[in-house]
Parts: structure tokens; sequence; C-alpha cells
């Protein structure tokens, strides 16, 4: 229920920051553009009225066996990933890849550790972290001549 | 096509190309054998390292792993109860319990024989079912490219489980996205958000990287090992005698899986409809049809062939509608698609005319993938799935995301791919969490252009004081306005009739 209204909102907030765009300059390029916005539109909306119909029949209870299966991530462990990753992609253009992904590796081997930490385990760590960046950065540099950036190392 | 024969035969069994149907044969197998890894995300992440490739090694690559993948996902079923991929959900049915006692070598060989029956069917069926419904779409005008961007679009309604409206927001969304970038008539540039490199569009390959990698990966996290459960022993297979003595039983009676593989592949050419739904209906008219109904679900072997020989039939056959009208039948179906306009291919009659070389090898190698599943199935299967399984999450995850943002950058050596990359996995994760379906704003993506061009030109065509009626006038229009409707309801109908006959037999 309270995931349809979400979901429908999420949709009609979508459409809004693409219907504020735009800007044709012949009816032809209307003819599909906007069909297309309205009708998503429509659709969220239609998933918002369910959500809420939903709701008040229930009157207000809980959601419970109704509410549609599926399971999601740990959110803490979820925030904690994208920051990482948040970081890693402007750190390649900073540092260069090899050093960037070499600590976003570590970090992230390091963050989703579960259980105790040791120095030992971070120098084990630490290793398979270098050697899977050193061989992706072999792999596209000298077999699939992508030109990965190297930062401070160039 | 078929004269293309001798060049595409000699360029498969070059030894370089021997080695990528190996090599990605048995990467699919491993990513098919991690649950949680599935064979579209398996091809995401391939896809990149294509670009490096000719047409046909990147194409072969992408066929060999997605094989595999497919027939990976059989053994977590068979040895954990875990199927690898959603197509391999039946072959737990009979492969745990077969395990369980005792009899997990037969399993594996059973799922083996199957899956090399079920893909080599699905690959004959894509051979000669393909050329001419390739020369068929050569007569297709505007509308009929309309209308059969509309056709791929009823797909979802077979992909969005649960809720339609769901699956039909997120294919809006998919086309919403679409419309970024220079309009395909008139060519003006909307929907940038004042974005100098959104003019060329929202680069296809780094969305589907980040919906389908990020937003799995963030689930695993927080699990130390991919699985809790242990594999058992290797058992006291008896070696050889074993393999004979099964292989043997199973070649004395191939119906099951002959039949199993032909549902597969009709299944599989009808959009949408995909491997799960066509291992359960096998496995349904396996036990429907079999002198031992009783014994299914407790550890029958024709109960795993149906499932497997079923499922890889998909493969073959859902590449139909693909190669020849551009309409992705499934995910995977839609990576590939990407990964041939990378390399400049387009679907349709000229694939398998001006491309015939080329197209011919990408088909013929998947046949030879087929039949590369038996040896690694049999000789190498069991350890691989022991090593992967047991991957620890915390290498795992940073060795995939690694993958993910290499790959998203190889595209155009541009840092916006991976922002690109990285922004589709946030909106895969909130779309995840409510409960909005990904696969279907993936066909969103891929149709929305086909079918605004489509549109746009038919209505500039058509006459001046009813342009729409252009949409409507052809019988091929009517036709194609036929099939989406059946393809609306064909899906619904054979989920509803699999889950009708599992409760009714349980």
């Amino acid at each position: 229920m309270i995931r349809d209204i979400l979901g429908g909102l999420f949709a009609i907030t979508f459409v809004g920051l693409f219907w504020v765009q735009r800007n044709y300059e012949s009816d032809t390029a209307a003819s599909y553009a906007d069909p297309v916005l309205i009708i998503t539109a429509a659709l969220g909306l239609l998933l918002m009225a369910r959500g809420v119909l939903r709701r008040v029949r229930r009157g207000g209870a809980p959601a419970t066996a109704s509410e549609p299966e599926g399971s999601d991530p740990n959110f803490r462990k979820t925030l904690g990933l994208l920051a990482i990753v948040g970081v890693w992609i402007p750190g390649i253009a900073l540092v260069g890849f090899p050093v960037a992904s070499f600590l976003a590796f570590l970090a992230l081997t390091t963050y989703l550790h579960v259980g105790s930490r040791s120095a030992r385990l971070l120098v084990r760590d630490a290793v398979v972290a270098a050697a899977v960046v050193l061989f992706v950065y072999w792999l596209f540099v000298e077999i699939l001549a992508v030109g990965l950036p190297l930062g401070f190392l160039a | 096509m078929l004269d293309s024969l001798d060049a595409a035969l000699l360029q498969l069994f070059s030894p370089e190309m021997l080695l990528v149907v190996l090599l990605a044969t048995v990467a699919g197998f491993a990513i098919g054998s991690m649950p949680g890894l599935t064979a579209t995300m398996g091809l995401a992440l391939l896809v990149p390292y294509t670009f490096g490739m000719d047409g046909a090694t990147g194409l072969v690559a992408l066929g060999s792993l997605y094989m595999g993948a497919i027939y990976g996902g059989a053994f977590p079923a068979i040895l954990i109860n875990t199927p690898g991929t959603p197509s391999s959900v039946a072959t737990a049915f009979d492969g745990y319990p077969m395990t369980r006692a005792g009899k997990a070598e037969q399993a594996v060989i059973g799922a083996t024989f199957a899956s090399v029956v079920g893909g080599l069917i699905g690959v004959a069926a894509l051979l000669f079912l393909s050329p001419p419904l390739a020369d068929l779409a050569l007569s297709f005008g505007p509308a009929e490219y309309f209308w059969i961007a509309i056709f791929g679009l009823t797909i979802i309604a077979s992909l969005s489980s649960g809720s339609l409206v769901k699956g039909f927001i997120s294919g809006g969304l998919g086309m919403v996205i679409a419309l970024v970038g220079i309009a395909p008539v008139g060519g003006h540039v909307r929907f940038t958000f004042g974005i100098s490199d959104f003019q060329g569009g929202i680069a296809f390959i780094p969305m589907l990287i980040g919906l389908f990698t990020i937003p799995e990966l963030c689930k695993m996290a927080g699990r130390s090992r991919m699985v809790t459960a242990t594999l058992p022993p290797e058992e006291e297979s008896g070696g050889p005698s074993v393999l004979r003595k099964t292989l043997g039983g199973l070649l004395r009676r191939p119906g099951t899986a002959v039949k199993s593989g032909i549902i597969g592949t009709v299944i599989g050419i009808i959009p949408g409809a995909g491997g799960n739904i066509a291992s359960l209906v096998s496995y349904n008219e396996a036990r429907r049809s079999s002198k031992t109904p009783e014994r299914f679900g407790k550890g029958e072997i024709d109960g795993v062939v149906a499932s497997e020989s079923a499922n890889n039939g998909v493969v073959g056959g859902g590449l139909v509608p693909l190669l020849t009208l551009g309409v992705p039948g499934a995910p995977p179906d839609a990576i590939i698609y990407g990964a041939l306009l990378v390399q400049g291919l387009r679907p349709g009659a000229e694939l398998f005319s001006v491309q015939g070389d080329l197209t011919l090898t990408f088909i013929l190698s998947m046949a030879l993938a087929a039949i590369a599943m038996a040896p690694i199935g049999i000789f190498l299967g069991r350890r691989l799935e022991k090593f992967v399984v047991n991957v620890p999450v915390r290498f795992l995850i940073p060795g995939v995301l690694i993958a993910t943002i290499v790959g998203a950058y190889a595209i155009r050596n541009n840092l916006i791919d991976v922002w690109i990359m990285f922004a589709a996995g946030i909106l895969g994760i909130a779309m995840g969490v409510l409960r909005l379906p990904v696969a279907p704003m993936v066909l969103g993506l891929i149709l929305g252009p086909i079918a605004e061009k489509g549109l746009s030109q038919a209505l500039l065509l058509g006459p001046e004081a009813h342009p729409w009626t252009a949409l409507f006038t052809d019988p091929l229009s009517i036709g194609l306005i036929v099939l989406a409707l059946l393809s609306l309801v064909l899906p619904w109908w054979a989920s509803r009739r699999s889950s009708v006959l599992v409760v009714s037999d349980e």
C-alpha cells in the first residue's frame, strides 16, 4: 500500500522533471513524447490511487500479508557501499584509476567484513586488492587498449 | 544465409574462437552457478569487454556466456536447493531430492544432457526460423515498426510479475529516459537538463550495467558468503560407470529432453515468456505424460531433464524475435541487443544477408557452447561450483564493482558514463524498494526510440487530413496489432496454467 503510493509519487515526480523541460519545435515531435509523459504520469496516479484506496479499506492498519513479496537491501550497508563508490568515481579523475581503485577496494573489503578485524586480515585484503586492480588495469590497458587515467602516476 | 556456412565454420573453428567459446562458457557457468548473479548481470558486465573485439568474437563471447550461465544455474539448484538463475527453479524440485538421496552425480549428468539437447534445439530454431522472419521484416514500413515496438512493449505484461500497472510504469519511465537527446525526426535537442553530454542520449550500456548490477550488489552486502548452506561431500560416484549408466539411460529415452527443448524454444520465441515459465510448463508436461508421475518432486531425473532442456531451449528461441525484429524476448536478449548496436549491427534482414557470415558464426557458436557444456559440467562443474559459492562477499562485491566501473568507463573513455551507471544503480535500488520491476524499463529504453521514429515517420507520410489512419491501413499493421494483443494474453495464460498445475499437484 505505502509502496504503491510512494511508487506512484515517484513516477509522477520523475515525469514532472521531464515535463518542465518540454521545448518542442513541431507538432510531430510532441505527438509521441507528450502521450508517453502523460500516460506514464496517469499510471503513476492510478498506482497512488490504488494504494490510497487499499489503505482506506484497511482503515489505516499496517500492511501485512497483501504487501508485495520481495527483499530490501540492508539500508545501512547500502548507504555505506554507495558512499564509497560515490567517492571512488571522482577519485579516478583526481588520483588515477590504480590508486583510487586500490583504496576503494580495500575500503570495501574492510567495510563488508563480518567479524573481528586484524592487521593480518588488512594486509591480506590489501594484497588481494592490489592483485585485482593490477589485473584489471593490465587487462584493459594492455589487452583491450582502453586508456584508464593514471593520475599522478603518469 | 546458409551460403555463408563455409566462411562461418572456418571462422568458428579457428583456435582463437574456440578458446573464446570455452572461456565464455566457463565464465557463464561460474556466474550462473552463483546464486544472486544472473545471466543478465553477467552479460551486462561482459558487453564493455567486447568493444575491443571484432563483431563476431564479441557476439560469440556473449552467446556462449548466456548459454553457460543458464546451464550453471542448475548446479546450486541440484546441490544446495538454491536456483542459480530464475530459470532453474523447477530443476530444484527433483534435483535436490536426488542430491539428498546420494544421486547428485546422476542429477548433474541429467541436467547436462538436457541442457545440451535443449540448447541445440533452440539454436536449430534460431538457424532455420530467423531468415524467413527477417525477410518478412523487409516489407515493414514506419507504421509496422511502430506496431513492432508496441508489440515488444506488451512483453511488459509478462515481465511484471505481481502488478501490471507497475510494469507499465517502469516501461513508461524507460521510454521517458529514451526521450533524452536529439529527436529522431526533426533533429532538435530535448530533455538534456542543460548537460551537453546528454545530447547524444543517455548511454544505454551504462544504464543496463547500473540497473542490473548495483541493486544486486547492495542486496549481497551484509552477507558473509553467497550461500549459507554447505555443499554435500563428493559422493563416491563410481566415476565413469555412473556416467555411462546414467547417460545410457537418458539416451535410450530422449523423449522428455527433446519434447521439453521444443516447448522451451516455442515459449522462448513468444516474447517475454522466458526461461522460468518454460521450465515450469515443461516440468508439468513431463510429469503429466510420465508413467510414474508420483515420483516427481521426490528425485525423478526426468524432472531435472525437463526443466533444464526447456530453459536452455529458451536461449536460442528468445533470440529469434531479437535478431529478426529487434524485439528482445527477455532481459538477457536486451543486453545482446545493446551489444549488436555497439558493433554497428541492426537486427533484421540485413543481419542475415549483408552480415550473414557474422550472424551464422554467432548462431553456430551457441551450438558449440551447448556442446561444450557437457565436458565443462561433468568434469569441471562440481569443483567450479564449490569454488564460486565460497568466494567471500567482501571480495566478490568490490570485484564486480571494479568491473562495472571500468566497463562503463571503457564505452567512451569518459567518466560521465560511470556516473550514468552509478545513477542508474541508485534508480534501480529505489525501484526495487518501491517494487517497480526493472526489466520493463530496459524494454522501454530499447523500444521507445523505435516506436517514436516509426510513429513520427508514419504521421509524416500519412494523409494530411487524417495522418493517424496510416497506422491502421496496412494488413501487416493489423497483424501486428493482433500479435500484440496475443502477446499480452499468452504469457499470462501460460503462467496461470503452470501455476495452476503446480498447485493442483502439491
